[in-house]
C-alpha cells in the first residue's frame, strides 16, 4: 500500500476512527497489530507469512537468550537469532546475485553450465524490519535491553505499520517505553497503554505528514524525469550536464525518502509515538561524518552501534583498523541497499571518504578549532566541499550500468567546461530545475528556521489550515497523473 | 480526536478540491484548439493558409508538425498543419472542445482514435477468495463507481495542464505546433524487450461498440458536429505495438468503422497494426520521437496529401 495512494489515506482515516471510538486497550492493540499485518499482506500477498516468521522467531530467541543460564546456551540462541534473520534476509535478497556472480566465474574457467536464477520476489520491507528485529536480540545479548514480556508487545513495535516498509529503523529501547503505560515523567508500567489522540499529537501528524507528501509528490516525482533523462544515457553528456544530473538525484532521493519518513513520523505521532528523525538537513554537512548523522540516520546508527563499534572496539587507537572498519561498515550499508555491484561501489565510496576524514582528523587534532574553519567563508567551503564529494557518490547509487558510471564520474570529476548540450538540457527541463532551486531556497530555511513542521503546528488553525491547503494544492496542480512508487521500497 | 482539527483539514482538502476541479475543467473547456493560450486567440485568423488540426491521444502526439508543414511548404500546398493531441483524450474528452474547434475554422480535421478507447471493464462480481487473495482488487472494486467521474474531470496529467495554464499566465500566447509543454525526442526500445514486459489481460476487457458506449456517442457527436459545419473529416486508427483487445474484436472495430464511412462518408484509415514489425517504439502503447521514426508522420503526410487531393475534386 503506497502512501500516496488514497488506499492508505482511506486505510489510516479509518483507523483512527476505530481507534478514538473504541477505547478498549486489548482491542486497540490487537487491531493494531491486525491491521498493520494487513497493510503489508495488501501490498505483499502471502509474503507477510516472513514477517509473521521473524516476529516469532526474534521473540522467542530473545526470551531464550535473556533466560539462559550459561554462557554457551545464549551464544547458541543468539547465533539461531542471527541465522534466522541473515538467512531469510539473504536468501531473499542476495541469492540471485551470488549466482549470477558464481556464474560470471563460472564463464571465465570455461564452464559449460550455468545455475538458473531464483527469480525470488523481494518482500517488501524486509531489510527494515529484519534489521529492527536483530538490534532487539543483540540488545538483548548485550545485556541493555529486557525483552518483551508479551508476544503482542513484540509484534506490536515490529508490525508497527508506518515505519515497516521503508523505516525509519526502530529500536525497541526506545519504542517499548512508549509502547507502555506512563506511571511518571520517568517510569513506565508493563502494561500497554490506552490509544488516545491527543490534539497536539493530530496536530503536528497531519502537519508532518502533508510536508512528507508535499516532498514526495510535489519535488521528487516532478524532479524524477530530468535524473531520468541524463543518467538513463549519460555516454557523450557534458559535466555540467551530470552536474545536475547529480544534484537532481540528491534531491529527489531526499525528497522521496525523508518524504516517506515524515509520512511514518506523523502518521506514528498521531498514534503517539515518537519515531525519531530519519534525516537533518543532510545537504549542509559540512564534512563525511557529519553528513551520517543527518542522512538516514537511523541505518546509519545500526550500522554505527552493531558494527562498526565492535569492529574497533578492541583498538581504537590502530589507523589501520578505523579505516579497515570504516570501509567495511559502508560496505555492509551499500549491500543493505540491494544486491548489485553499484551500491557496493557507492557504500565504498562513502567508506574511504568517511576514513580518509577521521584519519586526517586524527592526524591534524586542531585543525577544526583553526580560525578559517570557524569563520563563515570556512563553514560554507567545508558544506560546498563535502557535499561535492557526497553528490559523486549519487552516480554510483543510480547508476548499474558500469561503462556509465565510470563515464559520469569523470565527467563529474575532470570538467570539461562545455555548455551547449547543458543549455539545451536546463531549456527541456524548465520545470525540474525551477524545482530544484525552490526546494533549496526551502531546504535553507528549514535549515535558518529549525524544526519547521513543529512550527506550522504551533500556528493558529486558520494559519495552519492556509499552509495545509498551500500543500495540498501544490501537490495536487503539480501531481503527475499516477502515484510513484517510494524509491527505498525497493530496499 | 478534535472535530475542529478534522474539520480544518477537511476545509483545506475542499478549497483545493474546487480550485484544482475548476481549473482543469476551465481548461479542458476553453483551450484554444490551436493551442496558443487558454483563452481564444485571433492571431491564427491571419494565417492565410487552410487549417489541419490532427486530433487524437498521446498515441499521436508523436506526429511532427514541423515535418508535415515543412512539406507542404516546399510543395505548395496551400495548409498549414496543427497537431492537437492531448494526453488520455478519447471522444469522450474532446467532444468538450469540439466547439472551440470548429469555431477556429479548421478545413480538415484529421481524428486519430485509439482502439482501447471503446473497451468496457465488465464489472464481474467480486468473489470471496479474490478479496482474500488481492484486497486491493476489492478495493477498488468497492471505489470504482465513486471514482470514474473522478477520474473523468481529471487529464492524465494534472501537472502539464497546470505548466500550461502557469505559461499562458507568465509569457502570454506562444505559438506552436505541439501541445505539450516540450516536443521531446524519446528514444526506441527493443520490441522483445516490450512484448516481454507487457503483460497481456485483455480477459475483461472487451470492446463495446453500441450505442450505449458514452465513447460511440461522442464520437458520433464529433462527426455530425464537423459534418454540419462543412469540415473535412479523415478518420484513422492509431497505432500500437499492443493492442489490449482480442483480434476478433479488432475487426469488428474495424468494420463498425467501415459503416461509420459510408454512413457519414469520410475516409478512414487502418494504421492500429501498421507498424508492429518496425523498431520505432518507444513503449507498447507509442511511437518514438526521433529521426529513425518518421515513418508515421511520412504516412501522415500522405493520407493528408492523398486527401487533399480527394477533397479538391
Amino acid at each position: 500500500m503506497l502512501f500516496n495512494s488514497l488506499d492508505f489515506l482511506v486505510f489510516f482515516f479509518v483507523i483512527l476512527c476505530i481507534i478514538s471510538f473504541f477505547k478498549f486497550r486489548r482491542f486497540q492493540h490487537l487491531f493494531l497489530i491486525f491491521s498493520s499485518l494487513f497493510f503489508l499482506y495488501y501490498t505483499d500477498n502471502y509474503l507477510v507469512t516472513l514477517l509473521i516468521f521473524t516476529i516469532l522467531l526474534h521473540f522467542y530467541v530473545g526470551r531464550e537468550i535473556y533466560n539462559s543460564q550459561t554462557i554457551i546456551r545464549k551464544k547458541i540462541f543468539f547465533v539461531i537469532g542471527l541465522i534466522g534473520s541473515i538467512g531469510v534476509l539473504g536468501f531473499f535478497k542476495y541469492t540471485d546475485f551470488v549466482i549470477s556472480q558464481l556464474n560470471v566465474f563460472g564463464t571465465i574457467i570455461d564452464l559449460n553450465s550455468e545455475i538458473p536464477l531464483l527469480n525470488l520476489a523481494l518482500p517488501i520491507g524486509i531489510s527494515f524490519y529484519t534489521f529492527q528485529s536483530m538490534s532487539y536480540i543483540i540488545d538483548i545479548y548485550r545485556g541493555s535491553l529486557k525483552p518483551s514480556k508479551t508476544l503482542k508487545e513484540y509484534a506490536f513495535f515490529v508490525a508497527f505499520f508506518p515505519p515497516l516498509v521503508a523505516g525509519p529503523i526502530l529500536r525497541a529501547s526506545e519504542f517499548l517505553p512508549q509502547l507502555r503505560e506512563k506511571i511518571s515523567q520517568n517510569e513506565v508500567s508493563q502494561k500497554l497503554k490506552l490509544f488516545v489522540i491527543t490534539n497536539t499529537n493530530l496536530k503536528f501528524g497531519i502537519t508532518l505528514m502533508s510536508i512528507g507528501f508535499f516532498k514526495k509528490m510535489f519535488f521528487s516525482d516532478n524532479i524524477g524525469p530530468i535524473v531520468n533523462n541524463i543518467f538513463s544515457n549519460p555516454l557523450g553528456l557534458e559535466s555540467f550536464s551530470i552536474m545536475i544530473g547529480t544534484i537532481a538525484f540528491g534531491i529527489q532521493l531526499y525528497c522521496d525518502f525523508s518524504g516517506y519518513s515524515d509520512i511514518a513520523i506523523g502518521a506514528a505521532a498521531i498514534l503517539g509515538f515518537k519515531i525519531p528523525l530519519n534525516f537533518n538537513k543532510p545537504f549542509f554537512a559540512s564534512s563525511p561524518s557529519d553528513f551520517w548523522t543527518r542522512w538516514h540516520i537511523s541505518l546509519s546508527t545500526w550500522v554505527r552501534d552493531y558494527l562498526y563499534y565492535p569492529l574497533v572496539f578492541k583498538n581504537r587507537k590502530s589507523e589501520g583498523l578505523v579505516f579497515i572498519s570504516l570501509i567495511i561498515s559502508m560496505l555492509l550499508m551499500g549491500i543493505w541497499h540491494g544486491a548489485s555491484w553499484n551500491f557496493l561501489i557507492w557504500g565504498g565510496i562513502h567508506g574511504l571518504f568517511l576514513a580518509c576524514y577521521t584519519i586526517l582528523r586524527k592526524k591534524f587534532p586542531t585543525a577544526s578549532s583553526n580560525k578559517f574553519f570557524k569563520s563563515k567563508i570556512g563553514k560554507i567551503s567545508s558544506i560546498l566541499v563535502t557535499q561535492y564529494l557526497i553528490f559523486f557518490t549519487f552516480i554510483a547509487f543510480w547508476m548499474k550500468d558500469f561503462d556509465h558510471m565510470v563515464y559520469a564520474m569523470k565527467k563529474y570529476v575532470l570538467l570539461d567546461f562545455s555548455t551547449v548540450g547543458t543549455i539545451e538540457i536546463i531549456r527541456d527541463n524548465e520545470l525540474p530545475i525551477l524545482l530544484m532551486i525552490l526546494f533549496m531556497i526551502l531546504h535553507f530555511i528549514s535549515y535558518k528556521k529549525g524544526n519547521i513542521a513543529e512550527r506550522i503546528s504551533k500556528l493558529k488553525i486558520h494559519y495552519w489550515t492556509s499552509i495545509l491547503f498551500v500543500f495540498f494544492l501544490s501537490i495536487a496542480t503539480f501531481y503527475v497523473g499516477s502515484a510513484r512508487e517510494f524509491i527505498y521500497f525497493q530496499f | 480526536m478534535n472535530f475542529k482539527l478534522l474539520l480544518s483539514v477537511f476545509v483545506a482538502i475542499t478549497f483545493t478540491g474546487i480550485i484544482f476541479s475548476t481549473s482543469m475543467s476551465f481548461y479542458i473547456n476553453s483551450y484554444d484548439p490551436d493551442w496558443y493560450g487558454l483563452l481564444s486567440n485571433n492571431s491564427l485568423d491571419s494565417t492565410p493558409k487552410e487549417k489541419i488540426f490532427l486530433l487524437g491521444s498521446s498515441t499521436v502526439y508523436s506526429v511532427n508538425s514541423t515535418f508535415v508543414n515543412n512539406y507542404f511548404a516546399k510543395n505548395d500546398v496551400n495548409y498549414e498543419f496543427f497537431n492537437l493531441a492531448d494526453m488520455s483524450d478519447s471522444p469522450k474528452k474532446r467532444i468538450h472542445s469540439i466547439s472551440n474547434i470548429i469555431s477556429n475554422n479548421p478545413a480538415i480535421v484529421i481524428y486519430g482514435i485509439d482502439v482501447g478507447d471503446f473497451r468496457t471493464e465488465t464489472k464481474n462480481e467480486i468473489s470471496l477468495e479474490e478479496i482474500v487473495i488481492h484486497p486491493k482488487n476489492f478495493f477498488l472494486y468497492q471505489f470504482e463507481d465513486f471514482m470514474e467521474p473522478i477520474r473523468d474531470k481529471i487529464p492524465g496529467s494534472p501537472k502539464d495542464r497546470s505548466l500550461s495554464t502557469l505559461k499562458y499566465f507568465l509569457f502570454g500566447p506562444q505559438p506552436h505546433h505541439h501541445p505539450f509543454i516540450n516536443f521531446y525526442e524519446t528514444s526506441v526500445t527493443p520490441t522483445h524487450e516490450l512484448k516481454l514486459n507487457f503483460n497481456d489481460n485483455f480477459e475483461s476487457k472487451k470492446l463495446d461498440l453500441s450505442d450505449e458506449n458514452e465513447e460511440i456517442v461522442s464520437l458520433k457527436e464529433i462527426i455530425n458536429e464537423l459534418k454540419k459545419n462543412n469540415i473535412k473529416l479523415i478518420l484513422f486508427t492509431a497505432p500500437k505495438l499492443i493492442q489490449e483487445v482480442s483480434d476478433s474484436d479488432i475487426q469488428f472495430f474495424e468494420k463498425t468503422l467501415l459503416t461509420y464511412s459510408n454512413e457519414y462518408n469520410f475516409p478512414v484509415y487502418f494504421l492500429h497494426d501498421k507498424y508492429v514489425e518496425l523498431e520505432i517504439w518507444r513503449d507498447s502503447q507509442h511511437v518514438a520521437i526521433n529521426n529513425d521514426t518518421q515513418i508515421y508522420t511520412k504516412n501522415m503526410t500522405e493520407i493528408l496529401l492523398k486527401e487533399i487531393k480527394n477533397f479538391a475534386i
